[in-house]
């Protein structure tokens, strides 16, 4: 009982890291995003304040 | 659902303005057909949304990028506009006022910035250019929220703002071609007068968004007159006339206040900055000041301590709740060697990184970064770069993704590629920990040098590099170097504060997401090889992968499996590199791997590896915003191996040149 | 260092650069004053209708029509 909650946990940590993975990737296909981070940090908003 | 478009001049605080006026801001997607996102919030607490157009200094587009603004103008019809004006700098700014006015929709004119207005000794009679140009008008100050509710009140009550459609009085032979057309267009093409009217009169100054629209639409009556209106110099005139209203309004409005203390300020400041010797001096010693707080006076001391917390008393507790709760070996190590130790010892460089991204902000937003782009300009051009690229560059040594977005003000297409292939040898704030690791370890008496020496060399090889690229591709003609001085700003610590914790959370977040998920993977690859479950690394998949590739490395001096394997997850993300490390040694005490890595490597080889993370593949985020930004897969896959041979050819000769001195 | 010069003509200057003069509010009669030169025929830091505008020489000749 123990070794399989121990086990589910391991898988579910393995999993969450792979989706993590995938959902970057796709993430950054989808072009209009900064790739970097999801946040409007305060460079990207120098960046669109100075675009032109 | 009512709608109010943003437009204004870029550095006009438009940017702040629609913060302080939005909840919460979207990206949803870009506009068509364009690199630039449509930005959009909702006016809080109101059913109002509002639309942040691209800033650009007139309708007639220089890029595709701000030929959003006029098509955005011309196809939708939003409830109203607010073009938000840099009240110090009026003359350039009621440009595009006077465009969008010419539409005759509902507008408010937003006269930003009043203090660097009333700074320079000046004011304005707000009834006389009410009465002048037509439409409301409201002072503020965003970066000090003055005047932002009175902004907030007129988009609620946008119906209330009917605006007369400016008339300005052009050359007779123009009125009467724009009345030309303007009736053909609302008999045949059934226009609205005031639409036809607009059309008529951009059309006429060779707005080529507008050109483009009419070629696309067939509007004959005004591709038919089109050679005329060019030939007679339409264009010209029109632009004149408008000079010409504006110079008279402001003239009229204009009244002279109190002292024009700080106007005096800039221009002293500028004269020793901007001095051809001591400019230059000055430019070095902010970097260095720049370098020093964040790597030696404030950065790595705090980062220490945050490391001792994580690596101590965080392990330690993690640990023993583990080992209380039952949990298997495997699973306290995947929690405490892989996950806290790997996430824990990225996290522990919050404070360097901080302190980087806020010398930056403050850089920039005290107005300095514009003068220093234009003291570099000339040593720029004679690689084929532009002046203007100085500031992404600066900006990518925060984070090269951004650096690469803040590339898109480089007009020249050829030069802003340049910008963005030589970026990833910008040294980002990712790869701070890894270089912090291998001094510690290897050059403990010299750590800030060393850093410094891998900083500049990654500054040395872009710019080579930038100087093959000038001869690949014959950087000639249609490059623009013209930059605004803005006014000197004291930087505001909360200003400050906002952007380097804006910045902060999205490394945090980076932490949680990416850079964990990239422990994890190391981890089963190092945990797990073809016996199963393996406590002796050695026997692990990321061994195996680590020495197969090991032969490849002897040459550079690191062939060891731990840090081969470990360059591969970099690519995820260059922190990950750290953390891969110390997950391999099963520790998550930095000490202790510094320790251990000692007798592992030559000094010699150590730099080589330093030079190698430098220079080789940039990571998953920065490929796809190269290919997001070059629009081209194939540039961006150029740039994977391109750095990884550059990475490799420049890490050989390091290591075979340190072995000959040391 | 302040003398005032009049722009004499745009000729010999790539279009996106005219765009972004005119936009910047830059004229033919219009009056700079040139706060700054650098040697070498560096680049000249000019004040118009009250904005400091950084120039490539080239370009600040050519405005002159001294080239």
């Amino acid at each position: 009982m123990q070794v399989l909650i121990n086990v589910l946990i391991i898988v579910g940590i393995a999993a969450l890291a792979i989706g993590i993975i995938v959902n970057n990737f796709r993430r950054s296909k989808k072009s209009g995003r900064c790739a970097a981070c999801s946040y409007d940090c305060e460079i990207k908003r120098l960046a669109r304040k100075k675009h032109a | 659902m009512a709608t109010v478009a943003l437009i204004g001049n870029p550095n006009t605080g438009k940017m702040t303005l629609f913060n302080s006026l939005t909840n919460k801001y979207e990206y949803v997607g870009n506009w068509a057909g364009v690199t630039v996102e449509k930005k959009q919030g909702q006016l809080k607490d109101a059913d109002v949304t509002l639309v942040d157009l691209p800033g650009v200094y007139s309708l007639d587009p220089l890029t595709k990028d701000e030929s959003v603004v006029a098509t955005y103008l011309m196809q939708n019809q939003p409830d109203l506009i607010l073009n938000i004006t840099n009240a110090s700098q009026l003359q350039r700014n009621l440009l595009l006022t006077i465009e969008a006015l010419e539409l005759a929709r509902p507008t408010v004119l937003v006269l930003n910035m009043v203090d660097d207005l009333r700074r320079t000794g000046y004011d304005y009679d707000l009834a006389i250019l009410q009465q002048r140009l037509g439409c409301a008008i409201i002072e503020t100050n965003a970066r000090s929220k003055k005047g932002v509710a009175d902004v907030r009140k007129a988009a609620i009550e946008y119906r209330q703002r009917p605006t007369k459609r400016l008339a300005i009085n052009y050359p007779p032979m123009i009125e009467q071609a724009i009345r030309q057309a303007e009736e053909a267009l609302v008999a045949d093409y059934h226009y609205s007068a005031t639409t036809a009217h607009w059309l008529a009169i951009q059309f006429i100054n060779q707005n080529k968004a507008i050109r483009k629209y009419a070629t696309d639409k067939n509007l004959q009556p005004l591709l038919s007159q089109q050679r005329y209106y060019d030939q007679q110099g339409f264009a010209d005139r029109i632009f004149a006339a408008r000079q010409n209203f504006i110079e008279q309004t402001i003239k009229a409005a204009r009244k002279p206040v109190g002292n024009s203390h700080d106007h005096h300020l800039t221009s002293r400041v500028d004269r020793v900055v901007t001095h051809p010797v001591w400019g230059p001096l000055i430019f070095a010693l902010i970097f260095f000041i720049m370098f020093k707080l964040s790597f030696d006076w404030v950065g790595t001391p705090l980062s220490d301590m945050l490391d001792g917390f994580l690596s101590g008393p965080v392990s330690t507790t993690a640990n023993h709740l583990l080992i209380q709760a039952g949990a298997l070996p495997a699973l306290r190590s995947l929690v405490v060697n892989g996950t806290i130790a790997g996430v824990g010892g990225v996290l522990a460089f919050i404070p360097q990184i901080f302190m980087l991204f806020a010398c930056i902000s403050i850089l920039e937003d005290s107005g300095y970064m514009a003068r220093a782009a234009l003291v570099t300009d000339r040593l720029m051009q004679l690689i084929g770069l532009n002046g203007k690229a100085f500031i992404p560059l600066i900006i990518g040594f925060g984070c090269n993704v951004t650096g690469i977005m803040a590339a898109r003000t480089i007009e020249q297409p050829k030069e802003r590629l340049v910008t963005t292939l030589i970026m990833p040898f910008m040294s980002c704030s990712a790869r701070l920990p890894i270089y912090s690791l291998v001094v510690a370890a290897f050059f403990p008496r010299h750590q800030a040098l060393i850093v410094l020496s891998v900083y500049f060399l990654g500054i040395a090889v872009a710019l080579l590099v930038a100087k093959c690229y000038q001869v690949a591709f014959h950087v000639r003609q249609g490059s623009v170097f013209v930059i605004e001085l803005p006014e000197y700003h004291l930087p505001r610590p909360d200003i400050i504060w906002h952007g380097t914790w804006d910045k902060g959370k999205g490394f945090i977040h980076k932490a949680g997401t990416i850079i964990f998920a990239g422990t994890v993977l190391i981890w089963f690859l190092s945990s797990f090889g073809t016996s199963g479950f393996v406590t002796d690394s050695t026997r692990s998949f990321a061994a195996d992968l680590g020495r197969w590739l090991m032969p490849l490395f002897r040459p550079v001096g690191f062939a060891h499996w731990q840090v081969i394997s470990a360059l591969f997850t970099g690519i995820l993300a260059k922190e990950v590199i750290t953390s891969s490390m110390m997950v391999m040694f099963h520790t998550s005490s930095k000490a202790f791997l510094i320790a251990a890595l000692g007798p592992f490597m030559s000094p010699a080889g150590a730099y080589a590896l330093l030079v190698f993370i430098l220079l080789y593949a940039p990571c998953f985020a920065t490929m796809a915003t190269i290919k997001q930004e070059t629009g081209s897969t194939w540039w961006m896959i150029y740039s994977m191996f391109s750095s990884l041979g550059i990475a490799y050819l420049v890490a050989f000769l390091t290591y075979h040149i340190a072995l000959l001195i040391v | 260092m302040q003398q005032e010069y009049i722009l004499q003509s745009f000729k010999g200057v790539n279009e996106p650069t005219i765009s972004r003069l005119h936009n910047l509010g830059l004229c033919v009669g219009c009056r700079m004053q040139v706060i700054q030169r650098y040697p070498f025929h560096g680049p000249v830091i000019i004040e118009a209708h009250h904005q400091r505008i950084g120039l490539r020489y080239r370009v600040f000749a050519r405005l002159l029509a001294e080239e």
